[in-house]
């Protein structure tokens, strides 16, 4: 086992010296030689993903945060991402400590092709790519057990965004709360109050697909979907949720950090994968007791959606941002003005979706 | 700036869209973003069709006096749109010269002119600069230590 691994060095002419493109092909055909411990198979935002982990501890380290999202694993998969650290591919130590391009030490290291995409991230040393033609993903980092605390809240994100944005399905930095009428798509700057927004509603039943991070499709009605069974709230706001404090991974948070929630804790809850969207709201603290809603116009609801197309691939910027401008033009926005009573919050989004689409008396749909 | 020049927006790094009330504009290589409100979407708009800068005074105002009160916020705004490189000169003359027949002016007579206003957003700038991107081409090799003379080079 192990095919031998040899960096290249310079922007080669060709015949000389491995291209990125080259070396990647060695490291690819070794880490398809390798065994892989467990597979899950996920269905997200309708598309089942396969993740076959090189070891129990990357499958321990990244599956509960998919875990509401896990169907059969004999689903035919869309995309199939392999999971390694060197401790399940140590012939690929080479590779990652080969990489050492001029420049900071927190850049991003991007080569995107029709057929290849391939993204180094330089501090951590991991390594990312997605071949296009036999929609296969790989996802290299020198040691599972060393993920650091957030990133197992939400991992794999930055190669899932590259590839659902390569699919029409584009990630945004919201959350999403609904009821059976439908979802409503929470917006805001960090700090403005969406995480606590969407622990209030999973509190008073509302359904819960997303605190921070979910995937925007198109069609004849704009969704929104789950992609993590996790949600992160300040430490200092933990004392407001002691129904979910059994989810809170508090142990080895480290000081500073938001604290994360894993919900596969809690048999209780079950988060909605997805939500047809009735509304978009854009969450600002209030010196209120209630919160409530008034409308806004859709440029003031677009200038907070429009940065999260800085999440995307240089390249499918311009087609989040006509992805997010659709959105806005389908659906009503508000302004959330969120008061102190922490209750008041989910029961101004359950009357607004509960309201039928015209805005005049309630929804009866079932 | 030379007042005469002719622009058009940079869309090769600016996005944008136009709502009812003002116009977000986003520059996809800095992280920038903008929203044009009262007139700075009718001025970009104007820019874009092919108006010099010195066009504009005339046909927003015609040849009132707000011709020159206004003449210098307009030039000043026209600049700010290009220090921000929203806006970038025409390589050639293939505007529509819609300020050769300006028509009627827009402002005047009763219909108040509010100056144009550009806000700048840099949240995400701060963000694209803590975990900036390289890109580079196929071709490129395996990149290694500066200082053994081997290293790629990243094309931004």
């Amino acid at each position: 086992m192990g095919t031998r691994l040899n960096p290249g060095t310079e922007p080669t002419p060709p015949g000389c010296a491995p291209t990125w493109v080259e070396y990647f092909r060695d490291i690819q055909a070794y880490l398809h030689e390798l065994a892989f411990t467990s597979a899950a198979t996920y269905s997200i935002a309708g598309t089942a993903i396969r993740l076959q982990f090189g070891s129990e501890c990357f499958a321990e380290q990244v599956s509960h945060a998919f875990s509401h999202l896990e169907i059969a694993p004999d689903s035919g998969a869309s995309l199939t991402v392999l999971l390694h650290d060197l401790a399940s591919a140590p012939y690929a130590a080479e590779f990652l400590q080969e990489f050492s391009p001029p420049g900071e030490e927190s850049d991003m290291w991007l080569m995107d092709s029709p057929d290849l995409m391939l993204i180094l991230q330089r501090p951590r040393r991991v390594f990312a790519a997605v071949d296009w033609n036999t929609n296969t993903a790989y996802w290299l980092i020198p040691d599972a057990g060393a993920m650091p605390y957030l990133e197992r809240a939400r991992p794999l994100k930055l190669l899932l965004t590259y590839w659902f944005g390569m699919q029409g399905r584009y990630l945004i930095h919201a959350a999403a709360v609904g009821n059976r009428h439908g979802g409503a798509l929470v917006v805001g700057h960090g700090g403005a109050g969406k995480s606590t927004t969407a622990l209030s509603c999973l509190n008073a039943g509302l359904g819960y697909a997303a605190d921070d991070h979910c995937l925007i499709r198109l069609g004849a009605s704009p969704s929104v979907h789950s992609i993590y069974d996790t949600g992160l709230l300040a430490a200092e706001d933990l004392y407001r949720f002691p129904a979910l404090a059994p989810a809170a991974a508090s142990s080895d948070c480290p000081a500073g950090e938001k604290v994360a929630f894993f919900f596969d804790r809690l048999p209780a809850i079950r988060l909605t994968p997805s939500f047809s969207l009735r509304a978009i709201l854009l969450a600002r603290i209030s010196n209120s007791r209630q919160s409530r809603l008034r409308g806004i116009s859709r440029g003031e609801a677009f200038k907070a959606i429009a940065p999260s197309c800085f999440m995307h691939l240089p390249a499918a910027r311009p087609r989040a941002f006509e992805c997010f401008n659709a959105l806005v033009r389908q659906l009503p926005a508000y302004m959330l003005e969120l008061g102190s009573e922490r209750n008041s919050t989910p029961a101004a989004i359950r009357e607004l979706l509960d309201r039928s689409p015209d805005g005049k008396g309630a929804n009866h749909a079932s | 700036m030379n007042a005469g020049k002719r622009y058009q927006i940079d869309r090769t790094r600016i996005i944008f869209e136009q709502f009812e009330d003002e116009t977000v504009l986003v520059n996809t290589e800095t992280g920038y973003y903008y929203s044009l409100s009262n007139t700075g979407s009718e001025v970009l708009r104007l820019l874009d069709e092919g108006c010099s800068a010195n066009d504009l005074p005339t046909i927003l105002f015609g040849s009132s006096e707000a011709t020159r009160q206004w003449r210098d916020v307009v030039e000043k705004f026209v600049e700010r749109l290009a220090d921000e490189s929203i806006i970038t000169v025409r390589s050639s003359d293939n505007s529509n010269h819609i300020g050769r027949n300006p028509g009627p002016a827009r402002y005047g007579e009763g219909i108040e002119y509010v100056p144009p206003v550009l806000d700048r957003f840099d949240d995400v700038r701060d963000l694209l600069l803590i975990d900036p991107i390289h890109q580079v081409d196929q071709e490129y090799g395996w990149p290694k230590e500066m200082g053994n003379g081997n290293s790629s080079k990243p094309r931004n």
